[in-house]
């Protein structure tokens, strides 16, 4: 893609950020089903992760939780690599000191552990807030996204040559139209940063906010009809680099879902009115704008009467 | 048809057939299309009246020169002859110079390389627009409510950009739109414009008046020199022997122009001697000379009144030495004075020199009075004199310590700073965004995937420890048979064709950018049609609902321009090497589908129309029957 063309970037070495799904709500069994449960998906992570950074011994991975509860970092192989002395992550969130036995254990057991300590952290945070009110089901995507811009931002500062960064979403969960904003402005600086967001859509529908993230950052989505072989989907698809892209044929999706979720009712609309003002999109016609209060006025068509309509430029 | 033309400037001119003569006296008319000239002796000359279809271009004389001419050009060559007018005054020009801007720029046929796909649109419209003889006087109309700043704006905005000048040849250079429909949707960039403009002061240049320069024109042995009123005041200003003469001689001794035919001959003959052809100007006016040789008569009045004011304690032995004036090597340079030559030539040169220097530095240190706007030489004496003046009062003042004199300078320092183009832009008009309660839209709590799943027997806490157990059960290690092959291979037959589907539909490019597959060319043209697409569906769907006949006639001539275009584009689909058809085709095709979309509108709207019209024929012989008993009683 794009992102061939920059030399201050290798192209044969990558920086991987995946952020991958935590929320009790996709992992139940009915959800998923019981073929695949975030146990298989663990593993067949640890595989991935595996034989990506075998791809090239400077190859870089990172990987962020995004959950209901919040999202964390819970992998970086440029720590374990630059000793346990400035091992820490940016934000560890609660998870820093297991950097130190990255040295000593596989990657797998790391991985393991921390996704243990981030579900039960995140239980018991949801045990803890469960009474105030309805409890918020929906993923952190938004925030997911913005942490893994942050990695990529401090990789790109650091020295050159640079890996070709991009990030990897295994997401479950349907969109949030609460962050709809939150997420639009994630992919458009994803997009300025020529980062290529891949999708991996295990969850029964697709994802709008992924699909466009994927066209608009130039990344490959995908939603996988047997969610059970993941590993395979990723090692055939998302394992490519980006410079490797530019010769080989990738799976695109048909078309993509270019549709808005409106305000008013929060529902899919494909033809809509939108705010003059502040943009706002509304699937019925107001006389006011309920998100920044902008009062329409209205020509008044009378044709019966004969009202003159006022000329343009009169 | 010219006579209901109306007049957008009548201003007094004379016509001038060539360069050389006088000029006949008489008016000139100015209407959108043509521009008439009539003598004021019926019997002098026949009236003009030129099309401004048949000119190509104007050119104005610059302010600075002489006359106010304005040339129209029915030839893009300079060389050629044209009409050729002088105003009275550069005011007058002014007036008549965006106008003629203007309506040769409409007359213009497009340049460029869509020059080839208007000519084509121009077919379908050019007749409709000549077979409706209100779409000329409409346009005219229109044209006259506009000022004169407007457009100016109009055409400043266009010459800096140059997509929207071709929009503008395409759609109002052709008839499609009026001007007047073009820019009112564009008011903002109008109105940036304005707020761009401003009187703006140009400050002083220090800029020395190093010497007049002639102009020789080769032929003759004439030699012409240019003074403009800005030199003659800055003559007066660095030359304080010229302004004495000035008011010695003028206009009591000398007219005007023999005072500065003798200050150019003292020029010149001064210009050659220095460059050492004495011979050549030995039969030059020696008298002329004479009068503006600076005789060196020593420090005058004024100065000596400024050396009179100096400190008193100040140690002047050096000066005493060496005056003011004589001095060779050096002014305040304390010498015995046994050594010193006496003044030769190539001194007094020399000192001659030092002294210009020394004056326009001094001229430039004074400043040029504020707000001066001087138009002939009286003026400028006039303006020197009083500048002069005021300063010696501020510098009597100074030395009683005028403490009003530190504040009026801080004033004078903030006017002269103050830069309007550094000023804040004005904000265009908008409604400030004001999100009244964010939590309408952020905060519901609308169902996310649990609202799929709610069905199910598990509370949510069972469903988090259904989670935190699958997560404890991870295995690190003996991953092999996480994946079975007969599953992976499902998969990989399944993205092969997957992939196979892909390249079927949307050939081997499929996902990359398509304008990054098209040539420069190409790529124009694409954007030219859209973006013309574009301006025409916006007036389209802004003339409904139609309530007038102009808006019927608006959407009609929009409808054909429509037509027409999708016609070009159409044919430029198909004329482009096979390689680039598909991407283009991609392209185009949301503009043919919202072309569509307004032709299916325009047809539902003129069936309605219709069936109206049908209605209201049925109830005519009501109607009619009221009136005439209206008529009757």
């Amino acid at each position: 893609m794009a992102q061939g063309t920059v030399p201050s970037r290798t192209d044969d070495v990558s920086l991987m950020v995946i952020t991958l799904e935590i929320n009790p709500y996709i992992w139940d069994k009915h959800g998923m089903g019981a073929a695949f449960s975030i146990q298989a998906m663990v593993e067949q992570m640890i595989i991935f992760v595996n034989s990506y950074l075998l791809l090239h011994h400077q190859n870089q991975v990172a990987i962020i939780t995004a959950g209901t509860e919040g999202c964390a970092y819970i992998f970086d192989s440029a720590a374990s690599k630059q000793g346990p002395s400035n091992a820490q992550p940016a934000a560890t969130n609660g998870s820093a000191n297991g950097v130190s036995e990255e040295g000593e254990r596989g990657i797998g057991s790391i991985l393991a552990s921390r996704i243990q300590r981030v579900v039960s952290e995140a239980e018991q945070k949801w045990k803890d807030g469960g009474s105030g009110g309805e409890p918020n089901r929906t993923t952190y995507l938004s925030g997911a996204l913005s942490m893994a811009l942050c990695y990529v931002q401090r990789c790109l500062r650091g020295p050159k040559p640079q890996p070709q960064p991009r990030m990897l979403c295994i997401h479950g969960s349907p969109d949030a139209p609460q962050q709809y904003i939150a997420t639009m402005n994630a992919m458009f600086s994803a997009q300025k940063l020529q980062v290529p967001i891949d999708v991996c859509m295990i969850g029964g529908q697709d994802s709008a906010f992924l699909q466009q993230a994927a066209h608009l950052t130039g990344g490959l989505y995908q939603k996988p009809p047997r969610p059970e072989a993941l590993l395979q989907y990723l090692l055939m698809v998302p394992a490519m680099d980006l410079h490797s892209r530019q010769f080989l044929l990738a799976p695109r999706p048909a078309g993509v879902d270019f549709r808005a979720s409106c305000f008013c009712h929060k529902k899919t609309i494909d033809l809509g009115f939108v705010c003059s003002v502040c943009l706002s999109i509304f699937c019925q016609f107001s006389r006011e704008c309920s998100t920044c209060g902008a009062v329409y006025t209205m020509a008044r068509p009378t044709p019966a009467a004969g009202a003159k309509r006022k000329e343009p430029e009169a | 048809m010219a006579e209901a033309e109306s007049v957008l400037l009548t201003v007094r001119a004379k016509y001038k057939p060539s360069m050389k003569e006088a000029g006949l006296e008489g008016v000139l008319m100015l209407t959108p299309r043509f521009a008439k000239w009539t003598p004021n002796n019926p019997g002098a000359a026949t009236p003009l009246s030129i099309d401004f279809k048949t000119i190509k271009k104007h050119f104005n004389t610059k302010e600075e020169s002489k006359k106010a001419l304005m040339k129209l050009m029915t030839d893009v060559d300079p060389k050629k002859p044209g009409f050729m007018f002088e105003f009275n005054s550069f005011d007058d020009r002014n007036k008549a110079n965006p106008i003629v801007g203007s309506i040769i720029a409409r007359h213009q046929p497009p340049v460029g390389p869509s020059s080839s796909g208007a000519a084509a649109s121009a077919g379908p419209t050019a007749p409709s627009q000549t077979s409706k003889p209100s779409g000329a006087g409409r346009a005219s109309s229109q044209l006259e409510n506009v000022s004169q700043a407007e457009i100016e704006q109009r055409m400043a905005v266009l010459a800096k950009d140059a997509d929207l000048r071709k929009l503008h040849e395409q759609l109002v250079g052709t008839g499609i739109l009026t001007d007047a429909e073009f820019w009112s949707t564009r008011k903002g960039l109008l109105e940036k414009e304005a707020a761009k403009q401003s009187d703006q002061k140009t400050g002083l240049s220090s800029q020395m008046l190093t010497a007049l320069k002639p102009v020789v024109d080769g032929r003759t042995n004439k030699v012409s020199f240019n003074l403009t009123p800005q030199i003659i005041h800055q003559i007066f200003q660095e030359r304080p022997l010229v302004l004495q003469r000035y008011m010695e001689n003028v206009p009591d001794k000398l007219s005007e122009a023999e005072f500065w035919t003798r200050y150019c001959k003292a020029e010149y003959l001064h210009s050659q001697r220095r460059a050492g052809a004495q011979a050549a100007v030995a039969d030059m006016d020696e008298e002329a000379e004479a009068m503006f040789r600076d005789d060196d008569a020593g420090p005058s009045r004024e100065e000596q009144t400024k050396i009179r004011g100096v400190d008193p304690t100040l140690n002047m032995a050096a000066d005493q030495a060496d005056d003011y004036y004589q001095s060779t090597s050096g002014y305040g340079l304390l010498r015995d004075g046994g050594k010193e030559a006496g003044p030769s030539r190539e001194s007094a040169k020399k000192r001659k020199i030092a002294h210009d220097i020394n004056r326009h530095a001094a001229v430039v240190l004074d400043g040029r009075p504020a707000g001066e706007d001087i138009k002939d030489p009286a003026a400028a004496a006039a303006a020197v004199n009083a500048a002069r003046a005021a300063a010696q009062l501020a510098g009597s003042r100074a030395e009683n310590g005028d403490p009003a004199r530190e504040q009026r300078w801080h004033e004078k320092l903030q006017e002269a700073t103050d830069m309007p183009d550094l000023h804040p832009q004005p904000q265009a008009p908008a409604v400030p965004l004001r999100i009244e309660d964010p939590r309408r839209y952020f905060d519901v709590s609308t169902g996310g995937p649990a609202s799929t799943s709610a069905g199910g027997p598990q509370t949510d806490g069972a469903l988090w420890a259904a989670m935190r157990e699958q997560a404890g059960a991870v295995r690190t290690e003996g991953l092999g048979g996480v994946l079975p092959p007969a599953k992976a291979f499902q998969v990989l037959s399944e993205v092969q064709q997957q992939i196979q589907v892909s390249v079927a539909s949307a050939g081997k490019k499929a996902g990359q950018d398509l304008l990054k597959q098209l040539p420069a060319s190409v790529k124009d043209d694409v954007f030219q049609s859209a973006a013309t697409a574009h301006e025409m569906l916006r007036h389209f769907w802004g003339a409904y609902p139609i309530t007038s006949a102009t808006l019927l006639n608006k959407a009609n001539r929009l409808k054909d321009a429509m037509a027409g275009l999708y016609e070009r584009m159409q044919r430029t689909k198909e004329g482009i090497p096979s390689e680039y058809r598909e991407p283009v085709s991609q392209l185009f095709k949301p503009v043919f589908q919202m072309l569509d979309a307004a032709f299916a509108h325009y047809e539902s709207e003129e069936e309605l129309r219709k069936a109206r019209q049908q209605r209201a024929a049925a109830n005519r012989p009501a109607g009619v029957n009221g009136t005439a008993q209206a008529a009757a009683g």
